[in-house]
């Protein structure tokens, strides 16, 4: 299961499992993000290809206007799928 | 070409519902509805035999990572069909073996699938064929066959990661 909250900070969490029954539901809520904004993966296990083209999306639509998404407190294993995708050209990634 | 599911010197007893098996403690099969919606029933089924086996979470998170992209895949390319995909999961060795067989798919080669554009702009970066690049650089071994309407890839990784 996912579930994707956003702090009184505008911290956007992740918690949980972002697989392919849940890009829908990620799109969803990400959508909703019109601002740069700091999304937080520290409580999320695990991530495939299918939450990956959820961020994409994110981001391009935010780049259009000059924003972006700023992703932080990866998993070792999360980091080495955004490395091994280079998603650290797409991203800034702390 | 084809390693037997059950060597025959093993007895199969079929030791949960839901039509999982154990044999001699090695092996496990399952199948799957069609659909992204079996992923969590797959995850769990992986995490059983993960438990069973003790195997390391740097090896759990990469076979979870392959199965998944190659079961939605194959869902993907066949979203209609009624048939069921099943998943074979072995201990051989110091190896884990993962099959994944779909009795109803048209011929596509994971092996073979071009590699992304890891280095376009963000406006041409895509999700697309990102999947099965992932598996190919993450897992240490990838075979397809494919006869007969019938697909199995068969994913081989070592334990000692």
């Amino acid at each position: 299961m996912l579930k994707i909250t956003v702090d009184s900070q505008g911290v956007v969490h992740l918690q949980g499992r972002l697989d392919a029954s849940q890009a829908e539901e990620a799109t969803k809520a990400l959508s909703k993000i019109t601002k740069s904004a700091v999304v937080d993966f520290a409580e999320l296990d695990y991530i495939s290809s299918a939450g990956l083209g959820v961020l994409i999306a994110a981001q391009k639509r935010l780049k259009e206007s000059g924003q972006g998404l700023t992703l932080t407190n990866m998993n070792n294993h999360i980091r080495d799928v955004f490395r091994y995708a280079r998603f650290d050209l797409i991203f800034k990634i702390n | 070409m084809f390693k037997k599911i059950y060597p025959k010197r093993t007895k199969v007893t079929d030791l949960k519902s839901g039509g999982a098996f154990f044999l001699a403690g090695e092996l496990m099969q399952k199948s799957f509805r069609r659909s992204v919606k079996s992923l969590e029933s797959v995850f769990s089924f992986i995490a059983d035999f993960f438990r069973t086996h003790n195997v390391n979470d740097d090896v759990a998170f990469t076979v979870k990572f392959a199965v998944e992209e190659l079961f939605t895949n194959l869902v993907k390319y066949n979203p209609s069909s009624q048939s069921e995909i099943s998943l074979n999961l072995e201990i051989e060795g110091r190896n884990i073996v993962v099959r994944i067989t779909d009795t109803e798919s048209q011929p596509f080669d994971p092996t073979k699938s071009p590699e992304p554009d890891l280095q376009a702009p963000l406006e041409k970066r895509r999700a697309g064929g990102l999947g099965i690049f992932l598996v190919k650089r993450m897992i240490d071994r990838i075979e397809y066959h494919h006869t007969d309407k019938m697909s199995t890839i068969t994913l081989v990784h070592s334990l000692e990661k």
